[in-house]
């Protein structure tokens, strides 16, 4: 994982909601967390920067490698207003935590409104890298819920 | 043409229905069918275990007790008169819960309108996990699976539908045309009380993508011929049942029968009307208007007095401040 990786990863949670986020690769684990504004990069170990003494055709293809990086992640978003629950009930496990791995039509969580409750399943095979709602927290229509890297 | 068992056994039921004013003969029925009296009787045997009360004399037959009808798929199909919903049932002696066995169905393609019904469920459960009680022979269980054509914003709506139908079947059973009259009142956003205790609850899940909805499970428990020693420790002084409010038993066959077809009927006018005619008729079965509220949420209590539903069916609550809070999930309590 390089800095440009990185920028670019910043760059795509920078545009939502996302307050924390984690991603863990075979040659680095990034983790960024953020109240408001700008994210700050507080903990990334161990950054392995590649030298990049060599010229422009292959600084291209590495921008097109991270670009494709930033690619592999889509959003989980609430199809509804209402209240978000990561379990089905208080005293159950959560339907999912960040680092596990979610097939497409898995249940990842509930959105309440007026009793209806609405089991929201994955749309894609991948791995949760960033759960972005806290439990019983409120949701706007369209709102992101999770982030996955796609498998 | 194979007769299977089945239907043989239907019309030897409804041949005992029509000729319940005096007993029908072995003989004919034997007759009519073309099978031996020995076979005949071991239908009628079997009708019996289905929970129809037969008397039978060797002199004269058997006789069938209309006023003792058992809870079946084939009595509440007699006399449905719904166009779609509970026109298909999966009837279950028990289960662990109709809203699950509800949702199953649908994933495989249940059509608009199918219902699971149960005598006695296992795991019957409420919002969040709660577990709704659900002894065997006197109450109803039921989810119906629909799959209305409008955006997944819209659908909570459905749940204040529900309750509408819930209350209105409610108060025809408790209108019996004695003096006293007890009233359903909803609790938001669809909880059925009578004289503030809980008689049925709602419960409805979904199953959406962003902008389609695949479709609704409605469970609806009612408490109808439950007595208070029925309750589990203490849920007594919180729930009662129809027979404990209106001091009748009333049969589970004609109350699911006019629950599918309120439930229908609104269900209808909401597609086509919209929701304002049902924010009409649920704001009048709502008694708590003008009173001070407790809304507990995840984490948080919120309190002020209760104003009203809003178009979309949140929960209006005007707080100390003055400010008018939108609520839209949480258990409301006086």
């Amino acid at each position: 994982m390089d800095f440009k990786e990185i920028e670019d990863i910043v760059k795509f949670i920078e545009n939502t909601d996302i307050v924390e986020f984690e991603l863990e690769r075979p040659n680095g684990k990034v983790r960024i967390k953020r109240s408001i504004g700008r994210p700050d990069i507080v903990e990334t170990r161990p950054v392995v920067v590649t030298p990049s003494f060599i010229a422009a055709p292959e600084q291209k293809a590495e921008e097109q490698k991270t670009e494709k990086a930033a690619e592999k992640l889509k959003q989980i978003t609430s199809p509804m207003v209402g209240t978000f629950y990561r379990a089905p009930s208080p005293e159950t496990q959560p339907f999912a935590e960040v680092g596990n791995t979610v097939k497409k039509g898995q249940i990842v969580c509930i959105i309440e409104a007026m009793k209806l409750m609405n089991e929201i399943e994955s749309e894609l095979d991948g791995k949760i890298v960033s759960i972005l709602i806290e439990n019983g927290q409120p949701v706007e229509y369209g709102e992101p819920l999770f982030v996955v890297e796609i498998a | 043409m194979k007769v299977n068992k089945i239907s043989i056994e239907e019309e030897i039921i409804r041949l005992l229905k029509k000729e319940s004013h005096s007993f029908l003969s072995g003989q004919a029925l034997s007759k009519t069918f073309g099978l031996s009296r020995t076979a005949i009787w071991k239908y009628i045997n079997s009708i019996k275990e289905m929970g129809y009360s037969i008397a039978a004399s060797p002199a004269k037959g058997y006789r069938l007790n209309l006023q003792n009808l058992p809870f079946t798929v084939l009595e509440i199909s007699s006399n449905l008169k719904t166009a779609f919903i509970g026109k298909n049932i999966s009837f279950y002696k028990e289960i662990d819960s109709t809203n699950e066995a509800a949702r199953e169905f649908a994933s495989k393609g249940a059509a608009e309108g199918f219902a699971v019904v149960a005598d006695f469920q296992k795991k019957g459960k409420g919002r969040l996990g709660r577990r709704w009680e659900s002894p065997a022979g006197v109450n109803i269980y039921t989810s119906i699976v629909l799959r209305p054509n409008i955006m997944p914003v819209f659908a909570p709506q459905l749940t204040l539908v529900a309750a509408v139908a819930v209350a209105e079947t409610i108060a025809r059973f408790l209108n019996n045309g004695s003096g006293y009259k007890p009233e359903p009142a909803v609790k938001w956003p669809n909880d059925i009380l009578i004289n503030s205790k809980k008689v049925a609850g709602i419960l409805t899940e979904m199953n959406s993508e962003m902008d389609r909805i695949n479709f609704v499970v409605i469970g609806v428990g009612v408490n109808v011929n439950m007595t208070k020693e029925m309750f589990s420790e203490g849920l007594e002084f919180i729930a009662t049942s129809l027979k404990q409010e209106g001091g009748k038993e009333i049969s589970r066959t004609a109350f699911i029968q006019l629950l599918y077809l309120n439930m229908e009927k609104w269900y209808a006018q909401y597609l086509k009307g919209g929701f304002e005619p049902v924010r009409k008729a649920w704001t009048s079965f709502f008694h708590m208007a003008g009173k001070t509220v407790k809304v507990q949420q995840t984490g948080k209590i919120m309190q002020g007095i209760a104003v009203g539903i809003d178009n979309d069916g949140a929960l209006l609550l005007r707080e100390k401040s003055g400010n008018i809070a939108r609520i839209l999930s949480g258990d409301v309590e006086m």
